[in-house]
């Protein structure tokens, strides 16, 4: 099919062309959805229908549980992206200047963070309880330890000649920080930041079911087990939506900010 | 760095905006209630049957005597909650009750 | 002599942490539940691996995670390939498939369980789903970033369609596909051990969050050593080599 292409289409039309195929795979997903529920034959609650969520979408927002739903959800995924953001380049940076104090932690963080993020809260309900609290701190620590991880790599691979240049001129260790190693860490803080969004993300949705009462990822969960599945498939296009805004609102701008000014980042796909 | 900027104003705004109407809100349907009781009793009336979400929530601030239709009478609700539950959208009045 | 001083410091925070484990019961006085002594542990750890029940949690753990790889990266390999050679329908598909990997995984679960009850079939369907998206989205890439000229090139000196796809996509794709599968194998070991936490009957999941119930921290601190060891021990035994004997070797890592 590729050889079709060999008349290429003049670049701009392409652009304009491929969100508008974007929107018409979507729109055939939902048509495709739609047609096939009277085929499926199965009752609502085990295969609603697009029309079906529309509904419990409206529903769900007449009756004022959405909103609340959503406002619950965002506190807590905002609060433990910006503690642990903010926890884990702090310890990154205050670990990686030293080379002792690296290499004494180190294989402890990484035993820590091989244990998923998930395990954590088990112990995190019975020390915390159930509720707002236990989900922050499970969200400050999903973030914690990616930012920790890449702000220490990237203050590991800072070139010692930059380093040594600097100190050579009579930087004291403030300036050594600011006008050296921040600079150079900086793509690996924004990398370190996009995976622990993505990570608190999950986390977020996850802790919800577990361990919350409100929330998007309650909501998921509360549907099914009220066999009203339609309003799980609501909490999930909720979820997708919302992660659409924080990826194109918040993580991608700032991801582009930092190749525009120093060139160069790693995509969050290479480091887990 | 203007795309974060703008959608956190947004949304700040956005929240807050939302919240000034529920609070308008709340205030009118408060309106003919008058002063009210340290410890009040009230009937809640919703637009709709209501769900779980909405009783524990009522719950939480008083007695739930009853649920009859879309009136949900609550005893013992000290003012404070009251605002709190009024300015819920769902709610669309609120009237003195005699309590049992 | 100093190799051992080379790795003596990162010994030191195991060492700290197990001597404040030992002497906090002595100095503090909390309730056992919240940390239990550190024998308490060990006698947990003793009597699942002598009783097996361990060895049965981590064998049904690893057999999910085995099947929800294999279903997952067996479909969006191929499927990946399929869609990724022909331009029109990547277009139409991938941000359908970007919205969808935004969900993957735990959100489904719900949903899982209402399809395929508690147990084994939406633990395994959870996981496979993460792994489908995950290593649908690497696969496209890297189908995708094989530049034109080289597809030309084939074609010019005579290639079928056929010789495209071995010779040249497959070849082309495959650091992307590798990668990938490291990847999603890391989100797949993540929805495992939530998967059973929530709809499991068994595993190392259900293990430890069942212990919350009953109060048995024990047996969540257990649960979550051999969870980090276990990663530990995926990673490093099966895609580290991996990536050495592929990878590295054909010098195409940056690290």
């Amino acid at each position: 099919m590729s050889t079709v292409l060999a008349a290429s289409p003049p670049p701009m039309s392409r652009r304009l062309a491929r969100p508008a195929k974007g929107a018409l795979g979507l729109v055939l997903f939902l048509a495709l959805w739609q047609a096939s529920v009277p085929l499926v034959g199965l009752e609502p609650y085990f295969y609603p229908a697009p029309a079906d969520v529309w509904r419990a979408f409206l529903d769900l927002v007449t009756k004022g549980i959405l909103p609340v739903y959503l406002i619950d959800s965002i506190g807590r995924y905002a609060g433990g992206v910006a503690i642990g953001t903010v926890l884990g380049i702090a310890c990154g940076l205050a670990i990686g200047i030293s080379r002792l104090a690296d290499r004494t932690l180190s294989p402890a963080i990484n035993f820590l963070f091989a244990i998923v993020e998930v395990a954590w809260i088990p112990i995190f309900v019975i020390w915390f309880g159930y509720g707002f609290k236990t989900i922050l701190i499970a969200l400050t620590y999903v973030v914690f330890f990616p930012m920790l991880y890449n702000t220490l790599v990237g203050v590991r691979t800072v070139p010692q000649v930059l380093v040594n240049a600097a100190l050579s001129l009579g930087a004291t260790r403030l300036q050594l920080l600011r006008e050296v190693i921040l600079p150079a860490v900086l793509p690996n803080i924004i990398t370190g930041f996009r995976v622990g969004a993505g990570f608190a993300f999950r986390g977020l949705i996850f802790a919800e079911i577990v361990a919350a009462k409100s929330g998007i990822g309650y909501l998921i969960f509360e549907g099914a087990a009220n066999h009203q599945t339609a309003r799980t498939i609501v909490g999930m296009i909720v979820m997708g939506l919302l992660w659409l805004g924080i990826d194109n609102l918040y993580l991608k701008p700032v991801e582009r900010m930092t190749v525009e000014r120093w060139g160069s980042v790693t995509t969050a796909e290479r480091r887990e | 760095m203007i795309r974060p900027l703008a959608a956190t104003l947004a949304l700040a705004l956005g929240y807050f905006g939302y919240e000034a109407w529920l609070d308008a809100g709340g205030a009118r349907k408060l309106a003919g209630i008058g002063v009210p009781a340290p410890k009040g009793h009230y009937e809640l009336r919703v637009a709709f049957p209501p769900e779980g979400f909405h009783v524990t929530r009522m719950q939480a601030i008083g007695r739930l005597i009853e649920v009859k239709g879309q009136s949900v009478f609550l005893m013992d609700v000290e003012p404070q909650d009251l605002r709190a539950i009024a300015r819920n959208y769902w709610v669309v009045g609120v009237a003195r009750w005699k309590g049992l | 002599m100093t190799r051992l001083a080379r790795h003596l410091p990162g010994l030191l925070p195991f060492a700290a942490a197990i001597a404040f484990w030992l002497v906090l019961p002595q100095a503090i006085d909390y309730p056992t539940y919240m940390l239990p002594p550190l024998g308490q542990v060990i006698d947990r750890i003793g009597e699942s691996v002598m009783d097996g029940s361990l060895a049965l949690h981590v064998r049904d753990s690893l057999w999910r995670l085995a099947l929800g790889f294999a279903i997952g990266n067996g479909i969006a390999i191929p499927l990946g390939v399929a869609i990724a050679m022909n331009r029109h329908v990547s277009d139409l598909l991938r941000p359908l498939l970007t919205f969808l990997q935004s969900i993957a995984g735990i959100a489904w679960v719900p949903l899982a369980i209402i399809w395929f009850g508690i147990g084994m079939g939406s633990v395994v369907f959870v996981i496979a789903n993460t792994i489908f998206f995950a290593s649908i989205h690497n696969t496209v890439t890297g189908v995708q970033s094989i530049p034109n000229t080289l597809h030309r090139a084939v074609r010019s000196h005579g290639g079928s369609g056929v010789q495209v796809l071995t010779e040249l996509v497959l070849p082309g794709a495959l650091v992307q596909i590798i990668l990938g599968l490291r990847t999603s194998m890391a989100y797949g070991w993540r929805a495992l051990v939530a998967g059973e936490m929530i709809a499991g009957t068994s595993g190392l999941g259900y293990m430890t969050i069942e212990a919350v119930q009953w109060y048995k921290t024990e047996t969540i601190l257990m649960g979550m050593i051999v969870i980090g060891l276990l990663w530990l021990a995926l990673d490093r035994i099966l895609f580290v080599p991996l990536e050495n004997a592929t990878i590295r070797r054909w010098g195409m890592i940056r690290r």
